[in-house]
């Protein structure tokens, strides 16, 4: 109970303790490459970049980070009974902000545990120079029109965009063992980002232009996905 | 600390897993636009006073230019041949499309002629030209029935029962009658007679003189140009046709159509020439005299076999009067049987007549152009079902050297409302049809999407529709991309609707009640009974 107290007093005392306190560092600096993603469903978002962190006192940093965004080539999704390829075309330098917290780490006295100093609280926002994903819908399969078989260029494609905010805030956990004084260590982050409302416009052609119609649906189907889970891999060295 | 950490986490999965899929309630829409050029043919009866106005078990058969080169589809997509039964009828009815994709160049209109017959009828060719501004046509084949003809068709039957190896010992004449009402005073008059002289050999159509048999049934038709139902029904049709000396237009004086037959077998030719007298109108307009026809000018000769979409020069017959009553007429040499007229033959114009279509909404409404000789008996030149809206054009073949009054009928024949008449010279290139009158049914629009186990179809083509109880479809406003807008219905009215569809006629009724509708500015928008809006009809009801 009374190990349980001094936490609690040490995590709320945290901040008055830690800026009062001037903890000798290697160096605050540390550099790395980042690779990540999130997903909506079967859709993955892959980020990859470099970052460059800071510690500005015991147990708090600050980082930026350049990014570039891409998925894979292609998504193969059913509207309706048809199987559609979907070519994507999602690709936007990005950049990025953050702040770390690990709150065991000021709380050496009472907490030995190298994991849980190793936990940390990240928030931050992301800058998506283009936040667009962009797909090119066909069907997957030829269609038979009596003894003419329509291939599925003449059959035509649907081009949608689904526009989300350009910034985008985040929280996020992580396990990052930088203070417990590794000069290189991989660290996991995980956590939720706001991307906003999608915006979803639709645009097609030949026998499919019809289905421009079907952009309110979508948009509709996107509004539970203003807030989606990413998860980062960084290496990192201590500069 | 830990504790938080697996929260958040979960909270992160059940976040995700409450969403809908992105794709939900997403139906790809497969539509058959992809179809440019689109006819709809119907098999018809030639007297449109006719009881039976679809004559049962009608065929057709495709031949020409564009059959050959398999570029015309029916909407199902079966590929036209030209073997007869390639092209099944639903219904009379039957819409042909041109192969998808196939872009048809301004200078070559693709063509073809449809070749119709039924039991009972007499058949019938009809040329379609499909230029790159039509990209939807109705093409009424009309057939004659003998037993129930148009006004001013007649036709007589003869039997002679004294043949005797193929040869007759003694002359004979059928003589083709119409009654004719002057002031009250009712007249019979000759249309027509064929004369067989003595010791006329009748053949078959190998040449061969018909040994079998004694008994010749003969049977005459006289088609007068003075209707326009009788050149309506004309075989072969007379606007723009093939000629043995090329593409013509006819401006027709008098035709006969003759069959016989001794014993069972189709008599075709004979040893000798016979003598077909013709009893031509005196206010037919003579298009090279500028004049009405009269007694000296020479008209050309041109014969068509049965099923032969090519009419062939025969010569030129004299016009002379009839001694005794002043009729004007003509004696043709009839070598073969087949349909014989006596026509001026006029080149179409270099460009075609384009007419610009305004009117005072932007529905798309069926319209029948009529367009007429100004001159003599104001003939039917052509004539033509379009659906069309505000700005629209219209393009008309002309033939040269003739001045055309242009009609422009509501509905899609000149039984409908003359709305108005524009004197155009001959090929002129340009003219406007202006709609002034005022529509006071009620504008609806129509959301035709059908839901299908298997997708989402929008139907774009024609629609036909009648009201519930009668007999003949009319044409509807099309359905473009599964909507359409329009004012052809009336509050309460029950009607009948049709798509010809994949080799299937998908019909409806429906009565158009007002509380189903709900405005939307000046138009009424289909909604239903239930607070879910509905399709008005749902047809065809498969996606694949």
């Amino acid at each position: 109970m009374k190990k349980h107290l001094l936490l609690l007093f040490c995590l709320l005392g945290l901040q008055t303790i830690t800026l009062a306190q001037t903890v000798k560092q290697p160096s605050p600096w540390s550099i790395g490459v980042l690779a990540g993603g999130k997903t909506i469903k079967s859709l993955f978002v892959y980020d990859y970049g470099i970052t460059l962190t800071k510690s500005i006192a015991e147990g708090h940093r600050l980082g930026i980070e350049v990014d570039y965004r891409t998925s894979g080539p292609l998504l193969e999704q059913k509207w309706g009974s048809y199987l559609m390829n979907m070519e994507t075309n999602i690709g936007s330098p990005m950049g990025g902000i953050n702040y770390q917290w690990f709150p065991f780490v000021s709380c050496s006295r009472e907490v030995k545990s190298n994991l849980l100093k190793s936990l940390k609280l990240k928030a931050g926002a992301w800058y998506i120079d283009n936040p667009r994903y962009e797909f090119d819908a066909s069907l997957a399969k030829p269609v038979s029109w009596g003894s003419i078989t329509f291939t599925t260029e003449e059959v035509g494609s649907v081009a949608t965009t689904i526009k989300t905010h350009q910034i985008q805030p985040y929280l996020g956990l992580g396990y990052d063992r930088f203070y417990v004084g590794k000069r290189t260590n991989i660290s996991l982050e995980g956590g939720i980002l706001y991307q906003g409302k999608p915006q979803v416009t639709m645009t097609a052609n030949n026998m499919l232009e019809q289905s421009s119609t079907l952009a309110p649906i979508l948009q509709r189907n996107l509004g539970d996905y203003q807030l989606i889970p990413f998860l980062q891999l960084q290496l990192q060295i201590r500069l | 600390m830990k504790k938080f950490t697996i929260l958040l986490f979960l909270g992160a999965i059940a976040l995700l897993s409450a969403c809908r899929k992105p794709f939900e309630g997403m139906t790809a829409i497969l539509s058959n636009s992809y179809i440019d050029y689109r006819v709809s043919v119907q098999i018809v009866n030639g007297n449109p006073k006719a009881s039976v106005y679809y004559p049962t078990n009608s065929t057709i058969t495709l031949t020409g230019d564009a059959i050959k080169q398999g570029l015309i589809y029916t909407a199902e997509g079966a590929k036209a041949t030209e073997e007869a039964g390639s092209v099944p009828l639903v219904n009379n009815a039957v819409i042909l499309a041109v192969k998808p994709y196939v872009k048809i160049s301004p200078s070559s209109p693709l063509k073809f002629t449809i070749t119709a017959s039924a039991p009972n009828y007499i058949t019938n060719t009809q040329d379609v030209v499909i230029t790159n501004a039509d990209s939807l046509q109705y093409v009424d084949v009309k057939l004659l029935n003998l037993a129930a003809l148009p006004t001013g068709v007649t036709t007589k039957a003869e039997t002679v029962n004294s043949v005797v190896k193929g040869e007759i010992a003694s002359p004979f004449t059928v003589t083709v009658t119409s009654r004719n009402t002057v002031s009250g005073v009712t007249t019979t008059q000759t249309d027509a007679t064929v004369t067989f002289p003595a010791s006329t050999v009748f053949k078959d159509v190998n040449n061969t003189p018909i040994v079998s048999g004694n008994s010749l049934a003969i049977n005459v038709t006289n088609f007068n140009n003075g209707t326009t139902e009788s050149v309506a029904a004309f075989p072969g049709g007379l606007d723009k046709v093939e000629t043995s000396v090329g593409p013509f237009s006819f401006l027709l004086a008098g035709a006969v159509n003759i069959t016989a037959f001794l014993g069972t077998v189709a008599v075709k030719s004979f040893s000798n020439p016979i003598p077909v007298a013709i009893y031509i109108p005196s206010n037919t307009f003579n298009p090279d005299s500028k004049g009405l026809i009269k007694s000296g000018d020479l008209v050309p000769v041109w014969s068509k076999d049965e099923g032969s979409a090519i009419w062939i020069k025969e010569g030129t017959a004299k016009m002379e009067v009839e001694p005794g009553t002043g009729r004007l007429k003509t004696i043709i040499s009839v070598t073969h049987l087949s349909t014989w007229m006596v026509a001026f033959s006029q080149p179409p114009c270099s460009a075609p007549l384009q007419i610009t279509y305004t009117s005072t909404d932007n529905l798309v409404t069926p319209l029948y152009i009529g367009v007429y000789v100004k001159e003599g008996n104001a003939q039917l030149l052509t004539d033509k079902v379009v659906t069309a809206k505000n700005g629209d054009i219209i393009t008309v073949d002309l033939p040269q050297g003739v001045d055309v009054n242009v009609k422009l009928f509501t509905g899609n024949s000149s039984s409908g409302t003359l709305v108005q008449t524009v004197p155009v010279s001959a090929c002129a290139t340009s003219a406007t049809l202006n709609n002034t009158n005022v529509n006071t049914n009620p504008s609806l629009f129509f959301d035709l999407q059908t839901n299908c186990q298997n997708g989402t179809f929008r139907y774009s083509g024609p629609i036909d529709y009648r009201v519930t109880g009668t007999s003949r479809w009319e044409t509807f406003t099309p359905s473009e991309n599964g909507r359409l807008s329009t004012n052809l219905l009336i509050w309460n009215q029950t009607y009948d609707f049709r798509i010809i569809y994949k080799g299937t006629q998908y019909a409806r009724t429906r009565q158009v009640v007002q509380a189903e509708f709900r405005a939307n500015g000046s138009v009424w928008e289909y909604f239903g009974k239930t607070t879910v809006k509905q399709t008005f009809f749902n047809a065809p009801t498969s996606c694949n």
